[in-house]
């Protein structure tokens, strides 16, 4: 159960703190440098610097580094007329550096919010139909079933569609945590579901109720407890799988609109055939993606053994 | 429960299913404010634009367009597109099987890659068993949005594969098909990578839990070879739960297809639905959501079935 929350504090911080630690402004643009590739890092008794770029031939976007100058990292002083792109710069001009750390807010946010919905609405659905049984668990369970079967993508697509295209960056967040709430849950519920049903058998639960405990105190302080590991890499499971919803709907244009920098956004700037062959590094957010969702299978590997977990992701 | 009640029941849910699906994408593509003419850039008068939903059919009321389109349904008529103004059978039935093929191959292809590694690394523990262990837990990091652009770029910087697209055009018999198994490993690849990976990683956990059990020991103890008893024993015994693994993926092949088909523009089911969206073409809209229901239960349905047929305790857990 530690290493799920060591993960989701690490997300979380990076979340908050991305942007914070951004060299650049999401919106800075250097005309100068459109395309421009990343820079040798420098090591030597003065510290870390770069030598600057400079634009050889602009109808080539060619740029060639000047040894005789040399410029500090941007976090010790900014140099305005030497801009330091350690992950380069995008068609725009922007530092893929700084968007990446500027997107980490929207799209790791945007997960994180819709990750706690999704398991407020599991967990509580999972020990209503767990705990109260014969109808309601059917209702909910057999739910549950017919939107696991769904796939994820075209339910989202199709339900983001039913909206107005154009909505304010608030709202995009809110519907955006709803529909990925609506198709979350099932999976959350089903686990908690069967951990209650395992649960509720027990002497603990017998005695409580005996006691006369309400249902509600029986749920969330006899039956709860028993599913907070389950719930912990649920959630571990769930962050990355909305990192790449929302990666893949604002690539096809229906999350985050293009003014946002997010993973997604930027995925598709650099998803054109000429885009990245001539500036691999603006997919630097498939690699981000890539990481979070690594990390999080090589952290819990030992721990899961839910097959249909794998399968989410993949979808 | 017989095995034929079973196969009959289940393919009247998948009908059942596939029905409601398609009606929840019309009634959801209905829902969704403007329509066809109220594109932007496309200034019509208001006669004009009476005219143009009365010939779509969107001025009746909801449960009448419903009815029709139910009603068409039968005679697998659903409809005209507005944004290729033709019927969206015509549109819809060739993306439908472009998508078919995709998947397919990719389900080949997962299968032939992911199954006998998973039997081999959950049968295994050498260095060997370790690498691949551990190139399948990074292949599964690497979800289709991400395999399809790394896949693309892969074929733009070394030329090997066509980066986008099923066919050039313009051919015709063998070299048709030839230059369509050309275009064929790029998104085939990116679809069937993650898949491979997940399915090898089950298949290796069913695996290596078979090798635990008592009548592996037992056969070793009667004198069988090593490979012999897990040729032999352990791994039918290990299929059961990877049988079953492959109900719930025809859902991630869809998703999956989804995304692959616009990163390398694969016309199919997925950029066409993206497209009807985009024009807020209703009918096209819902008859993509009616072919993409009826595929995805009769791939549920036969994965069940099969599953059912090999593995018969899934009957008794049905019927309980």
């Amino acid at each position: 159960m530690r290493r799920p929350l060591v993960l989701l504090a690490l997300l979380a911080s990076l979340a908050l703190a991305g942007p914070l630690l951004a060299p650049y402004g999401a919106s800075e643009r250097f005309g100068d440098h459109l395309h421009a590739p990343p820079m040798r890092v420098h090591l030597d008794g003065g510290g870390l610097y770069v030598h600057p770029l400079a634009l050889v031939d602009r109808l080539e976007q060619r740029f060639a580094a000047d040894p005789a100058r040399r410029v500090g990292l941007p976090w010790a002083g900014r140099d305005a007329g030497a801009p330091v792109f350690l992950l380069g710069a995008d068609a725009m001009g922007h530092d893929v550096l700084s968007g990446l750390l500027h997107g980490a807010r929207a799209s790791l946010g945007l997960a994180l919010v819709a990750t706690a919905g999704t398991l407020l609405v599991g967990a509580l659905l999972g020990l209503w139909a767990g705990y109260a049984g014969g109808l309601i668990d059917r209702g909910v369970m057999t739910a549950g079933d017919l939107l696991m079967v769904l796939p994820m993508l075209y339910v989202v697509v199709a339900l983001r569609a039913a909206l107005p295209l154009v909505l304010s960056l608030g709202t995009i967040v809110l519907v955006l945590s709803v529909i990925f709430v609506m198709l979350g849950w099932p999976r959350v519920a089903r686990g908690v579901r069967a951990i209650v049903r395992a649960e509720a058998d027990r002497d603990h639960v017998t005695a409580a109720v005996a006691l006369g405990a309400s249902r509600w105190r029986v749920m969330t302080r006899h039956l709860l407890p028993a599913c907070l590991g389950y719930l912990a890499v649920q959630t571990a499971l769930l962050v990355p799988t909305f990192v790449l919803a929302e990666a893949t709907l604002s690539f096809i244009g229906l999350g985050f609109p293009a003014g946002v920098t997010s993973w997604g956004t930027a995925l598709t700037e650099a998803s054109s055939v000429s885009a990245m062959t001539r500036a691999p590094w603006t997919l630097a957010p498939a690699a981000a993606i890539f990481l979070v969702v690594l990390v999080t299978n090589v952290l819990l590997e030992p721990s899961r053994h839910d097959p249909a977990a794998d399968v989410a992701r993949t979808g | 429960m017989s095995l034929t009640r079973f196969v009959v029941r289940r393919a009247a849910g998948g009908l059942l299913f596939a029905l409601a699906v398609a009606s929840l994408t019309l009634l959801l593509a209905r829902l969704a404010p403007g329509d066809a003419t109220t594109q932007d850039g496309l200034e019509l008068s208001a006669a004009q634009r009476a005219a143009l939903r009365a010939d779509l059919g969107l001025d009746q009321p909801l449960l009448t367009q419903y009815g029709r389109w139910l009603a068409g349904l039968t005679r697998l008529d659903l409809g005209r597109s507005s944004y290729f103004s033709r019927p969206v059978a015509d549109v819809v039935g060739q993306r439908a099987v472009n998508t078919a093929v995709l998947a397919l191959a990719a389900l080949v292809v997962a299968t032939l890659i992911g199954i006998p590694l998973g039997r081999f690394t959950g049968a295994h523990h050498g260095a060997l068993a370790n690498v691949v262990r551990g190139a399948s837990i990074a292949v599964l990091s690497v979800p289709p949005l991400l395999s399809a652009l790394l896949l693309v770029f892969v074929a733009a910087e070394t030329g090997w594969f066509p980066v986008g697209g099923m066919t050039s055009g313009g051919l015709t018999g063998a070299a048709w098909l030839a230059d369509l198994v050309r275009h064929l490993p790029v998104p085939v690849l990116a679809l069937a990578l993650p898949l491979a990976a997940t399915l090898e990683r089950v298949q290796s956990r069913a695996m290596a839990e078979a090798i635990g059990r008592p009548f592996v020991d037992a056969s070793r103890a009667r004198g069988l070879t090593r490979e012999r008893t897990l040729r032999v024993h352990a791994w039918p015994a290990s299929l059961a739960p990877v049988l079953g693994l492959y109900g719930v993926l025809v859902g991630a092949l869809f998703s999956g297809s989804f995304v692959v088909e616009l990163v390398t523009a694969w016309p199919g089911l997925g950029r066409l639905l993206v497209d009807g969206l985009r024009a807020r073409d209703v009918w096209l809209v819902a008859g993509c959501g009616a072919a993409g229901a009826v595929w995805l239960a009769i791939g549920t349905t036969l994965a069940d079935v099969l599953h059912a047929t090999l593995d018969p305790r899934v009957l008794e857990r049905r019927s309980r």
